[in-house]
């Protein structure tokens, strides 16, 4: 034994409470096997500190000296022992499965209640077995015990055991229930739905409980009439149940279920004092979609309660939407209502908007002439929802809104517009100068959006602006405009724009637009300051005929500075593939590659498809690095399928 | 609203919780999924990405300095440092825990006291110890008092060591100390040399056990808000060598949606002013409690 | 007067049940997964009974109960144990370490509640 060894678990018997400490955390983080057995008695130490740090280093330890040697320690009249020991185990989790399977067979009950409750939580499902033998152990605590570690570990073949064992005591069939309730299946539901009708509580509760676990859509049918139970304890779990089941229910699933929802019910719940209650009621009223719950829910919508109540006004506009009323007439009311105040509008006016019937256009309309600014702001927006054509006038009046949310809400919402587009062009132009750029970047959209002549020239005008702002704004938007020869010239002469950011958004521009003449301007951002600029260059050139150019990305992939340009070059390089492109590949991935370039090269050689790159993908797919090891099993993928394409 | 190219998918949310792990040690679990998406969307318009891969790559390959990794990781601790912050826990300090080791060791005629703020980030912590030491102890010259401040970032440490601070990091100051040890200047604040003379900075990585050894024998610990990033493991093992650099009876402060209880049971938890705080034992054999009391100092 | 309960247990299926019963005889119910948790909730907040297992980790129900017993306002406080183990010597144990009831699992509905009465009323 070397002398730092002996010396640490020499220092485990030093009265010094540190020198204790440190030689129990430096043993146990050097997971030294020799020290195993001196550190068990210290499981005894009284103090609670070391006690830990001994816990902590058994377990770094591991392995089945330790189970071994901790075993014992499950039987310590010290519950704090055997606690710890039950820790220890836990942790040390398969290689303890063997040695706590025997205990089952111990004469001590509690023994025995400790070896399922750790299997159990190691959740091994060697121990399923055993559990099952255990269903029928002479004690209770410990047959429950291992119904309910069934539930953790077991699979299907457990729920005829389970079922079978429900005749036994309330305990038992308690855990027999949790447990059928994480298995899951059509036995173990309807065996679940039979206890329902129990006489115990205590069984109804748990099996609504586990019911709910199933998350099986079927189980709705039982839970719903529960929901007005006399028994208020099980009426709440009902409903927690019901919410978990939710998700897996297919959208008509409801509608079907209208008739044994127990409507009035559900709505008192929507006061009930518990908020998470009143949450839940709103939800699921949401989910129901009955016309019947309008009311209650825009209560809660409008209500001005502080705590909570933002939750809650969110959930109840959720739900009404969902609800979708064919009566909106409560809604109007309630607008007309002179005490309703000016955020109950707000939210009334959104309510109108994300419901988008055409019906409601008059009364949004008229909030945008209201003074209040957050009233307009919602009214412009809810106005594009509803009928963006018909909201022309009123939004382009809103143009001239000082408040720059209504003035972008308009500016989106007359990219809609289907006449007068000339005129609505004329009135986007000055927004091109808006102070915001997304005001700016807006317009310009809707303009292009738009698409007359009018709104193109506008466009135009503004690129050969000397403002820069105006120019990026309608550079950017150009993107989208119909394939004018002068569209496409301007954008050319824009990648030479002194700000790097125009530039570059004239080169995505013309991207997207295909085909450009290749001139001596673009070939020179290949070179721009700006590496923004060089890797849009290189995306618009991946886009034209092969040519000449191709060694110019064969330069940059060797020597531009910037991984992000070289990794760009990469993929160009996969659509042209020029000879030896493979090759080049390959070399560059063999010899330490700058990870974010090896991610494109390794992405190019799977577009490519020739299988002289597995070698190196097969090394790659070993690599750290987790992005590497997707890009590389995805290359492969691809080059099996060439392969078996080209055969 | 996220568009839906920014939207964080699964196999990008795994890719950056296991860098930020790997460089933090913080665990970000499923749950934190649409906590992470809304930080990452907040960073993505400031570096210029479209899409958290983008955003990914660019913590990666482009931020060198690690400059961005440190804004993204400050989004997800919501890093908010100030000086004075979460002021009841240290009123409990000021008026309750601290009188009664300054009580005891007075009867000792012990006059050395030695804090350690062990993730000072950019000192506003240990500095408000500072403030409030010189604020409380009527007897301050007799002391030695020893201010331990540490962090793992050295970027943070040289601002701490800096002294300068925003109107933000000053709002919560009481305005008799704001007056007293800062100066105002444009807006920018500064500690005056008597305060920042009394703490002295230095990195470690809590993970450290060899260098976390060498802070010994003191009387308060301070680490708020930091473990609450940790996995179960990481925060015991941090905690147990604070047990190791305490003395028996002194106190550790871990911030106040944090419990020592839940992480380990080797602390002693007491009840101060309404307050649950926890120390060291007292070992066995010295039956010598340390009495309770002392007078209040620390009002608002 | 609604009695206000702490459960302690590691398993929450048995903190459920207990809860369960309790609520059902009108307690007012809070959870605690083991007792470093359970005595963070008392220091901080005021409970009319405890109820409490033996065998969880950090802390367990004996070292639980002594803590109570040594909290300002807890001293009379009633804690009725909850365990498998049924043994004289357990029990001893239990009522050394300052619970008023040991009650051996699984505890009925009855049991818990008559006791929690009796105890409370007291």
């Amino acid at each position: 034994m070397s002398d730092q060894i002996t010396e640490l678990i020499h220092n485990l018997l030093s009265p010094d409470e540190s020198t204790r400490r440190f030689a129990v955390e430096d043993l146990g983080d050097m997971r030294e096997v020799r020290a195993v057995e001196p550190l068990v008695p210290l499981l005894f130490d009284p103090t609670p500190a070391i006690r830990e740090a001994v816990v902590d280093s058994l377990k770094s330890i591991g392995g089945e000296e330790t189970v071994l040697a901790i075993l014992p320690a499950l039987r310590s009249d010290n519950a704090a022992v055997r606690n710890a020991a039950s820790e220890i185990l836990q942790t040390i989790g398969e290689p303890a499965i063997p040695h706590l399977k025997e205990l089952l067979q111990d004469d001590d009950k509690d023994v025995r209640k400790f070896a399922v409750d750790i299997m159990a939580i190691i959740g091994s499902s060697k121990a399923e077995e055993a559990f099952i033998e255990a269903l029928d152990d002479r004690d209770v605590n410990v047959a429950a015990a291992a119904a309910e570690a069934i539930g953790e570990v077991g699979s299907q073949k457990s729920v005829a055991h389970l079922v079978h064992s429900l005749k036994a005591s309330t305990w038992i069939r308690c855990s027999i229930a949790k447990s059928l309730g994480q298995l899951g299946g059509e036995d173990a539901a309807t065996a679940l739905q039979q206890l329902l009708a129990d006489d115990d509580p205590m069984i109804v509760y748990t099996a609504v409980e586990a019911l709910g676990e199933t998350k099986d859509a079927r189980a709705l049918e039982s839970l719903l009439p529960l929901l007005q139970h006399e028994n208020p304890l099980i009426m709440h779990k009902a409903i927690s149940s019901i919410e978990q089941i939710e998700d897996v229910i297919p959208e008509d699933g409801w509608k079907r279920l209208r008739g044994i929802i127990p409507l009035d019910a559900v709505v008192a719940l929507t006061r009930d004092p518990s908020v998470t209650l009143r949450q839940r009621a709103i939800a699921m009223l949401g989910r129901i979609g009955s016309d019947e719950a309008l009311e209650p829910i825009l209560d809660i919508l409008l209500s001005k309660e502080r705590r909570e109540g933002h939750d809650l006004r969110e959930l109840a506009m959720r739900s009404l939407v969902l609800i979708d009323p064919a009566d909106l007439g409560p809604i109007f009311d309630r607008l007309d209502d002179e005490t309703t105040t000016v955020e109950a509008r707000c939210e009334l006016v959104d309510l109108l908007g994300q419901l988008g019937r055409s019906e409601a256009f008059e009364t949004v309309a008229r909030f945008l002439e209201e003074d209040e600014v957050i009233l307009q702001r919602v009214a412009a927006r809810s106005l594009v929802r509803l009928a963006p054509q018909r909201a022309a006038t009123s939004l382009r009046k809103a143009l001239r809104n000082p408040d720059d949310q209504v003035r972008f809400h308009a500016a989106c919402g007359l990219a809609h517009a289907k006449q007068d587009l000339d005129d609505i062009a004329t009135d986007l132009s000055p927004v091109l100068d808006d102070s915001e750029f997304e005001v700016r970047q807006a317009a310009a959209r809707s303009l292009a959006a738009l698409g007359t002549d009018r709104a193109i020239e506008c466009l135009l005008s503004a690129a050969r602006s000397d403002q820069s702002a105006r120019r990026h704004a309608s550079i950017e938007a150009m993107a989208d405009v119909c394939p004018l020869p002068e569209v496409n010239q301007i954008l050319t002469e824009a990648i030479s724009d002194p700000d790097a950011d125009i530039a570059a958004a004239a080169l995505r521009s013309l991207t997207t637009r295909g085909r450009v003449p290749v001139n001596k301007s673009l070939l020179d951002c290949l070179k721009h300051p700006a590496h923004t600029v060089r890797c849009a260059a290189i995306q618009l050139l991946a886009k034209q005929e092969p040519d000449s150019w191709t060694t110019q990305i064969l330069d940059c992939f060797r020597e531009d500075p910037a991984p992000q340009v070289r990794h760009d070059c990469a993929l160009a390089l996969a659509t042209f593939c020029p000879p030896e492109t493979v090759e080049i590949l390959i070399d560059y991935l063999e010899d330490d590659p700058h990870p974010l370039v090896a991610l494109g090269a390794i992405e190019a050689l799977g577009q490519i498809g020739d299988e002289q790159a597995d070698p190196i993908l097969d090394i790659l797919i070993c690599s750290d690095d987790p992005e590497i090891v997707e890009a590389a099993s995805q290359a492969m993928d691809r080059i099996s399928q060439h392969i078996v394409l080209n055969s | 609203m996220i568009e839906k190219a920014q939207e964080l998918q699964p196999r990008e949310f795994e890719l950056i919780r296991d860098m930020v792990y790997q460089e933090t040690g913080m665990v970000f679990d499923d749950r934190k999924r649409t906590f992470v998406q809304s930080r990452i969307t907040r960073r993505l318009a400031a570096v210029g990405c479209s899409t958290p891969r983008e955003y990914y790559r660019y913590l990666r390959y482009q931020d060198n300095s690690g400059e961005e990794f440190q804004n993204f990781v400050e989004t997800l601790t919501t890093n908010e440092t100030y000086f004075f912050r979460e002021y009841p826990q240290l009123e409990c300090f000021a008026n309750h825990a601290l009188p009664t080791i300054l009580e005891a060791k007075r009867k000792a005629h012990d006059y050395r006291l030695r804090i350690w703020s062990a993730a000072c980030s950019t000192g506003d912590e240990p500095y408000t110890l500072a403030i409030i030491l010189k604020a409380c102890l009527e007897d301050f010259h007799k002391w030695k008092i020893e201010i331990l401040a540490t962090d793992i970032d050295t970027n943070v440490l040289a601002t701490a060591k800096n002294g300068v601070y925003s109107a933000r990091a000053v709002k919560d100051v009481p305005k008799t100390y704001l007056q007293k040890y800062f100066q105002e200047d444009s807006n920018r604040y500064t500690l005056s040399e008597e305060i920042k003379k009394m703490v002295s900075f230095s990195q470690v990585n809590l993970f450290d056990r060899k260098s976390m050894r060498t802070f010994r024998r003191c009387d308060f610990i301070f680490c708020r808000n930091v473990l609450i990033y940790f996995d179960d493991e990481s925060r015991r093992k941090v905690l147990s060598s604070f047990y190791d650099s305490l003395m028996p009876g002194r106190f550790i402060f871990l911030g106040h949606s944090e419990s020592v209880g839940r992480i380990s049971a080797a602390f002693e938890m007491i009840s101060l002013g309404g307050r649950i705080t926890y120390r060291r034992p007292l070992d066995k054999d010295n039956s010598n409690r340390v009495p309770t009391g002392g007078e209040a100092c620390l009002t608002k | 007067m609604t009695i206000k309960t702490l459960v302690v247990d590691d398993s929450r299926m048995v903190r459920d049940l207990h809860s369960f019963m309790l609520q059902s005889g009108g307690h007012e119910v809070e959870g605690a997964e083991n007792g470093s948790e359970a005595l963070e909730r008392i220091l901080t907040e005021k409970y009319d009974l405890i109820v409490t297992d033996i065998n969880m980790p950090k802390m367990d129900g004996y070292e639980l109960a002594r803590s109570v017993r040594q909290t300002e306002g807890y001293q009379n406080t009633p804690i009725i144990m909850v365990s498998t183990e049924s043994e004289a010597a357990d029990k001893a144990k239990g009522f050394e370490a300052g619970a008023n009831v040991y009650v051996v699992k699984p505890a009925s509905a009855e049991t818990l509640l008559t006791n929690a009465q009796m105890l409370v009323a007291h």
